[in-house]
C-alpha cells in the first residue's frame, strides 16, 4: 500500500495565500453579494449570451473582445453571478501573488513580513481603486498578469528558462483584450530586449521575437478587425484621457503615487489630503527604487531590466501629458496604426505600481532584519499598514461604487423576447450608451443591452463627458447622431441606417417619446423597463457589413483561439509528459 | 531596545495609523457617491 506524504506548507507561502485572499474579500465585499455588480464599463449581463457585440462583430474596433466571450463562456458553466465574483477575487489574488511571486525572484531569501507587505501593497492603491471604480476589471487583470509576465521575462534572461515561460502570463493578459495585452506583452517584450543587450545572448533575443508573434497572435481578435476598419479617432479624446492630477500636488505627484487616472470622477476623496498624495507618491517611489537597487547587480542584472519598462513607460506618460509634445502625442494616437491603445496612457503605470509593491516588499524584509526585536511590530505594521491606509476607500465595494444588484427579470425576459423575433437590428433608445438604472442605485454604467439581446444593436458609442463629448467609432451611429442633431425624431433618424427594432430602456434618468414610439410602428415588447416596437424597416446604407461577420473578424478569431490553444498545450505538454509514466505506474489495473 | 522603548514605538505608529485611518476614512465617505445631477439630461461618463 502506498501512502501519500503531504508537507506542511511553508509560512511564506501560506500567509501570503491568507492574505491575499481576505483582502480580495474585503476589497470586493458587497460585489460578491446574489446578482452582478454593474458599473460603468463593466456590464455584466446576467444572462450569459454571445451577442454580436460581445463576439465584436458589430463595432469597428471591438474593445469587448475577447473578456466578454470568455466571461460569457464562464458564465454558462457557473452562471453569471458567481463567474463575476470568480473572475474579481482571481484578479485580486492573482495581483497579490504575482507581486510575491516577483518580488522572491528579486531577493529570494525574501520573509514573511516581505512578501505580506509587498500583497498588501499590490492591491491598496490608487490605480487599483480609480479602474475598479470604473469596473474597469479587464485593466485591472493587466495589472494581475504583469508581474507574472516580468517574473517569467527575468527568468527567461537570468535562468534561460524556455521562451514560452511567458506565455501564461501572455494568455491571461490576451483575455483582458487590448489594453491589459499591451501592458504585459510590452513590458515582457522591454525585460526581454534589455536583457539580450545586457548578458548578450541570441537566445533570449528570439525570446523577444518569440513573445512578439505570441502577442500578435493573441491579439488577432481585436486587432485585425480594428486594423482593417481603420476607425477614425477624435482628436478630443486625446486631451480627454490625458493622465489629470487626482490631489492637489499636480498630476505627476499623482501619477508617482499610483493615481492620476483621467476620470475625474473616480478619484478616491482621500486623495484630495495633501498629506496622503505626498506620502502615496513618496512610498511608491522609495518603493521602486528599491526594488531597482536591490536588483542592480546580480545575476542578469534584474534591477537594470526592470528599469527599462519603467523608463519607457514615464517617457510614454509625460509625452500624454501636452506642453510642447502634444502634437507628437496626439499623431501618435490618432494616426499610428494601433496607436489608439495609448489615449488612456495612465494604465501604463501599472508596471510602477507592480514595481512599488514589489520594492516595498524589499523596504519592509530590510527593515523588519535590520531594527532592534522590540521595534519590529510596529515597523511592520506601518509599512504593512500604510498602503491600507492610504486607500482606505476600498474597502467594502470602493465607497459603494462595486455592488452586486439583482437586475430586473421583468427588463430580462424583454430583452430575451427581443432576441426571439424575426431577423433585423435594433437600435436603443435613449440615444445614449449610458445609462442609470433606477435598480442599480442610479450608478453610471454602460446599458447592458448590446450584451443581452443576440442582434445587431446599434447605439449612440460616444463618450458624454464634462469637459465635452468625445466622438464614437461606428459610422452607423454618427449618423444616426447627426439626424437627430438636424431635429429628425430619434426613430427616424434609426430608421433611415435600416433598424427594425426600436428598444427603449425605461425606467432611467433619461426621457423617451414613448407616445410617439408607439405610433412608429407595431409594439412586439411593452414591458414596464422596456418598450420594443417593430418599425418594419429593413432596408439601410449599414445593415449589409453590420449583421454579416467580416473576414477580419473570422480569421483573428481563429488566429487568436488557434494561438491560445496552441500555447497551453506547449505549456502543459512537458508537464502531462512528466507525469503520465509515473501515473500510469501507479494506477492498478 | 528596553520593553518601554518599544512600547513608545508602538504607540507612535499606532498614532500615526489612527491619524491616516481618520483623515482618510472620514474624507472616503460618501453618502451619495456617483448621484444624478438635477441637471443632468444625458448620463455623463465622469459624473463625481
Amino acid at each position: 500500500m502506498t501512502s501519500r506524504r503531504w508537507d506542511v506548507p511553508s509560512p511564506r507561502v501560506v500567509v501570503p495565500v491568507v492574505v491575499a485572499v481576505v483582502q480580495a474579500l474585503l476589497v470586493l465585499g458587497p460585489a460578491l453579494g446574489g446578482g452582478v455588480a454593474v458599473t460603468h464599463d463593466m456590464a455584466w449581463s446576467p444572462d450569459p449570451r454571445w451577442t454580436p457585440f460581445v463576439l465584436g462583430l458589430d463595432t469597428p474596433a471591438p474593445r469587448a473582445v475577447p473578456s466578454d466571450a470568455v466571461v460569457v463562456l464562464l458564465g454558462k458553466v457557473v452562471g453569471a453571478s458567481l463567474a463575476q465574483h470568480l473572475v474579481l477575487l482571481t484578479i485580486l489574488v492573482g495581483l497579490a501573488l504575482g507581486t510575491c511571486a516577483l518580488l522572491d525572484e528579486l531577493l529570494p531569501r525574501v520573509g514573511v513580513a516581505g512578501l505580506v507587505a509587498a500583497a498588501v501593497a499590490a492591491v491598496w492603491n490608487p490605480f487599483v481603486s480609480e479602474r475598479l471604480a470604473v469596473g474597469q476589471w479587464a485593466v485591472v487583470l493587466g495589472l494581475a498578469a504583469l508581474p507574472w509576465g516580468m517574473r517569467a521575462a527575468l527568468r527567461v534572461v537570468r535562468h534561460g528558462t524556455s521562451p514560452y515561460a511567458v506565455a501564461p502570463a501572455l494568455v491571461c493578459a490576451a483575455v483582458g483584450g487590448g489594453n491589459s495585452l499591451l501592458l504585459v506583452g510590452g513590458t515582457v517584450l522591454a525585460v526581454l530586449v534589455s536583457g539580450a543587450v545586457v548578458v548578450r545572448s541570441r537566445r533570449v533575443l528570439a525570446a523577444a521575437g518569440a513573445a512578439v508573434v505570441m502577442c500578435l497572435g493573441l491579439a488577432a481578435a481585436w486587432a485585425l478587425p480594428a486594423l482593417t476598419a481603420s476607425p477614425v479617432a477624435d482628436t478630443a479624446g486625446v486631451r480627454a484621457f490625458a493622465p489629470v492630477a487626482d490631489g492637489p500636488l499636480g498630476v505627476v505627484v499623482s501619477l508617482l503615487g499610483g493615481g492620476g487616472f483621467w476620470n475625474t470622477g473616480a478619484h478616491p476623496e482621500p486623495r484630495a489630503q495633501v498629506l496622503i498624495a505626498l506620502t502615496s507618491a513618496l512610498l511608491a517611489t522609495a518603493g521602486v527604487a528599491a526594488a531597482v537597487v536591490v536588483g542592480w547587480r546580480g545575476r542578469g542584472r534584474p534591477g537594470v531590466l526592470l528599469a527599462v519598462p519603467v523608463v519607457v513607460c514615464w517617457a510614454l506618460l509625460l509625452l500624454s501629458l501636452g506642453g510642447p509634445a502634444e502634437g507628437v502625442w496626439e499623431a501618435v494616437v490618432t494616426r499610428l496604426p494601433g496607436g489608439g491603445l495609448l489615449r488612456d496612457s495612465q494604465k501604463l503605470l501599472a508596471v510602477w505600481v507592480v514595481l512599488a509593491a514589489t520594492g516595498l516588499g524589499v523596504l519592509t524584509d530590510r527593515a523588519v532584519r535590520l531594527v532592534p526585536a522590540g521595534l519590529v511590530g510596529p515597523v511592520l505594521g506601518l509599512l504593512v499598514g500604510l498602503p491600507l491606509v492610504l486607500s482606505p476607500q476600498l474597502v467594502w465595494g470602493i465607497g459603494g461604487r462595486l455592488d452586486a444588484v439583482t437586475v430586473p427579470d421583468d427588463y430580462r425576459a424583454g430583452l430575451s423576447e427581443v432576441s426571439t423575433l424575426p431577423p433585423g437590428d435594433v437600435g436603443l433608445l435613449p440615444w445614449s450608451q449610458y445609462r442609470r438604472y433606477a435598480w442599480n442605485d442610479s450608478r453610471v454604467s454602460l446599458t447592458l443591452a448590446p450584451r443581452m439581446v443576440d442582434r445587431v444593436v446599434l447605439f449612440d458609442d460616444s463618450l458624454p463627458l464634462r469637459s465635452g463629448t468625445v466622438a464614437g467609432e461606428s459610422p452607423r451611429a454618427a449618423a444616426v447622431s447627426e439626424r437627430i442633431r438636424d431635429g429628425v425624431a430619434p426613430v427616424q433618424a434609426l430608421a433611415v441606417e435600416g433598424v427594425r427594432y426600436v428598444a427603449a430602456e425605461l425606467g432611467g434618468a433619461q426621457d423617451v417619446d414613448t407616445q410617439a414610439l408607439r405610433a412608429s410602428g407595431r409594439v412586439v415588447v411593452d414591458r414596464p423597463s422596456l418598450l420594443v416596437v417593430d418599425t418594419g424597416s429593413t432596408t439601410g446604407p449599414g445593415v449589409p457589413e453590420a449583421t454579416e461577420p467580416s473576414g477580419a473578424v473570422l480569421v483573428g478569431w481563429g488566429v487568436t483561439l488557434l494561438t491560445a490553444l496552441l500555447l497551453v498545450a506547449r505549456r502543459a505538454a512537458p508537464e502531462i509528459a512528466r507525469k503520465l509514466p509515473t501515473g500510469l505506474l501507479r494506477s492498478r489495473p | 531596545m528596553t520593553p518601554a522603548l518599544a512600547a513608545i514605538g508602538s504607540v507612535i505608529t499606532g498614532a500615526v495609523l489612527a491619524l491616516f485611518t481618520i483623515i482618510g476614512g472620514v474624507s472616503a465617505i460618501s453618502p451619495d457617491a456617483n448621484a444624478p445631477a438635477k441637471s443632468e439630461a444625458v448620463v455623463i461618463y465622469d459624473a463625481p
